[in-house]
Formats: C-alpha cells, structure tokens, sequence
C-alpha cells in the first residue's frame, strides 16, 4: 500500500515523463505519481495544459500553414541535426 | 485487484437518480472539469445523472476513471466534489484511488465549500502543530513548545513558526517547526492540498516510516468524512 505515495517525483523528472502520460503510456502506479505532483504543484499543471494546447494547436496545422522558406529552413536545420553537426 | 465497495451518502431520498453501479466520490476543478485531463464532465441535470462517460477498455487503467472511497479523499482535494456512479465489474483499488472503465456524475456534495476546505487545511496545519509541540517538550524546548500551542490563528503560528525554523538547519526541532510553518503557509492561501500533504510528511519524518504518512492520511480522510457527515459509520464504507 505504501508503493505509490512513497515515491514522490520532482518537477524536472514530471517534464522527463510528460509524453508517456500524455500518451496513456504510464503504468497506473506511475500516473498516480504523476497527478499527485500535480496536485500540488501549480508551475508543473501549467506546464501539462501548455503541452496539451501545443499538441492541439499542432494537429491543426498542415503542410500548407508552413511557408516555403520556413519549411525549407526547418528540413535544413533538421538535417544538420541529423548529421551531428548541431547540437 | 477488484474491490466490491459501497459507498452512500448518508441522506436518504436520493436514491432513484442512482443505478445499480457503486457510487464513489471524485474531487473536479470549477465547472465540472478534470483537473489534469480537462475534461468537462457532463453534469446532472435535475434528478437526472450526467452522462456516462467510458475509457477505451485497452487503456485500462492507465486512462480510466478515477474516484475515491472516504481514505482516498485528502490525496485530491479540489474546487468540487461529486458523487460519481460506476458501471463496472472489475473495479481497481489502489492506495490512492479507485479505478473503472465507465462513469457518470450523479450530484455535487453542496457540503465541500471552498470555506470547508479552508478549515480542511487549517485543521491539518494545527495537527502538524501539535505533533511539533509533542516533540519539542520531549526535546526540552518547553519555551518554543508553549509558544506554538499559544497560537490561535494560523496566521500567527506562520509567524511564529517561521523563525524558528531558520534557527538551525541541522536541528532536527527547527526542522519540524519549518514543516509546521509550511503547513500554515499554505493552509492561509488556502492550498489545502499541499498542506495536507506536508501535515502528512512531518507524521512520516517523525515517525520514521511511511505508516506514520498513511496514518496521518487516514485521519485526514476522516476528518472531512466528518465534516462532510459521509456514512462512514455504514459497513460498506472504508476509511
């Protein structure tokens, strides 16, 4: 009984695990840390309904919302990326 | 783990708005809203329950509903809190929580007002207080002790706790008068969560285990229990 609230997480460890919760990939023991820390911890809550209206923002947009040069100057930056010489 | 435990609300003559499902108590932000999720839950309208709301059942339990017994309560302390019915033969029980697959809210408990959990928190606070008194006249600090029984308002015990505190970081006594300052600082903002939880943190530091935590949460969830006059008398409740 004593598992779950005696693993308490911290807020840098919350952002580490923020897309496995989003994307329901937490065990149930893990979730209830997770919301327990944001129960407590309005910087973290606020950064979970960032993430969320991000993610939702995101699935609107399409290839057409990008204009060519910013597209061309992402697929650049992702390249180099790719290529180790950005860090 | 499935538990098959009832939980009803003391008053009598509401029962037809409820199914055959169990009925548990679940905390929500202002306007019916999950507080992590968003959420909006379809509330009542009338003596009619709110509709059903289901997880898919591949995602159970990581994204199903979630609810408490009586015990559960001071985990998730919130804006609103709500009868909820669930629909479900296997319902998970956790230290924290409940879990099932479907769920609908029934009615809103009236009694959690936002001055209720205001005195929740004040209540946890004078309990870290007195803990700390205990201790300090065991510790010989009989003077300190006598100051913070003194205190009649949370306010004050913060101000008086608070330099206490500061006096020694390796003290283990300035240390406790730190989690009793804590605890009354958050109780005078009213964030009842966190100084609940830092209540049941000081029962955890000074006990040396983790029972003295779940002990604390236990009187907690009775205390509201109380406050909220919920049947914990009944056999079908677990606090």
């Amino acid at each position: 009984m004593s598992n779950e609230a005696s693993m308490d997480i911290t807020c840098q460890e919350l952002v580490e695990l923020v897309t496995d919760y989003l994307e329901g990939a937490l065990s149930h023991e893990d979730r209830t840390r997770f919301e327990q820390h944001l129960v407590m911890c309005g910087g973290c809550k606020e950064y979970l309904r960032e993430m969320r209206k991000t993610i939702a923002i995101s699935r609107k947009l399409s290839d057409e919302d990008l204009p060519a040069n910013v597209r061309d100057d992402l697929l650049a930056l992702f390249r180099k990326w790719k290529a180790g010489s950005l860090r | 783990m499935s538990a098959m435990i009832c939980w009803r609300s003391s008053e009598s003559g509401k029962q037809a708005r409820y199914g055959e499902g169990m009925i548990a108590l679940k905390f929500l932000a202002r306007g019916a809203v999950g507080p992590f999720t968003g959420f909006v839950w379809p509330s009542p309208a009338g003596s009619t329950a709110g509709a059903w709301v289901e997880s898919p059942p591949e995602r159970f339990p990581e994204r199903g509903i979630h609810a408490c017994l009586v015990e559960h309560l001071p985990y998730w302390t919130d804006d609103e809190l709500w009868e909820v019915e669930l629909s479900d033969e296997k319902i998970l029980r956790s230290a924290m929580q409940i879990v099932a697959s479907r769920g609908r809210l029934v009615e809103r408990v009236a009694a959690w007002t936002p001055r209720l959990a205001q005195e929740f928190g004040q209540a946890c606070a004078l309990k870290a207080r007195d803990r700390a008194v205990e201790l300090m006249k065991q510790g010989t600090r009989l003077a300190e002790a006598e100051q913070l029984f003194a205190c009649r308002s949370i306010a004050e015990l913060e101000k008086v706790a608070r330099p206490m505190s500061a006096q020694s970081k390796t003290d283990s006594l300035s240390n406790i008068a730190g989690y009793v300052a804590d605890a009354a600082t958050f109780a005078r903002i009213s964030d009842v969560a966190t100084a609940s939880y830092i209540a049941a943190e000081l029962a955890r530091v000074t006990s040396g285990s983790m029972q003295g935590f779940l002990l604390e949460r236990s009187w907690q969830g009775r205390w509201i229990a109380d406050r909220l006059r919920l049947a914990h008398g009944s056999p079908h409740v677990s606090v």
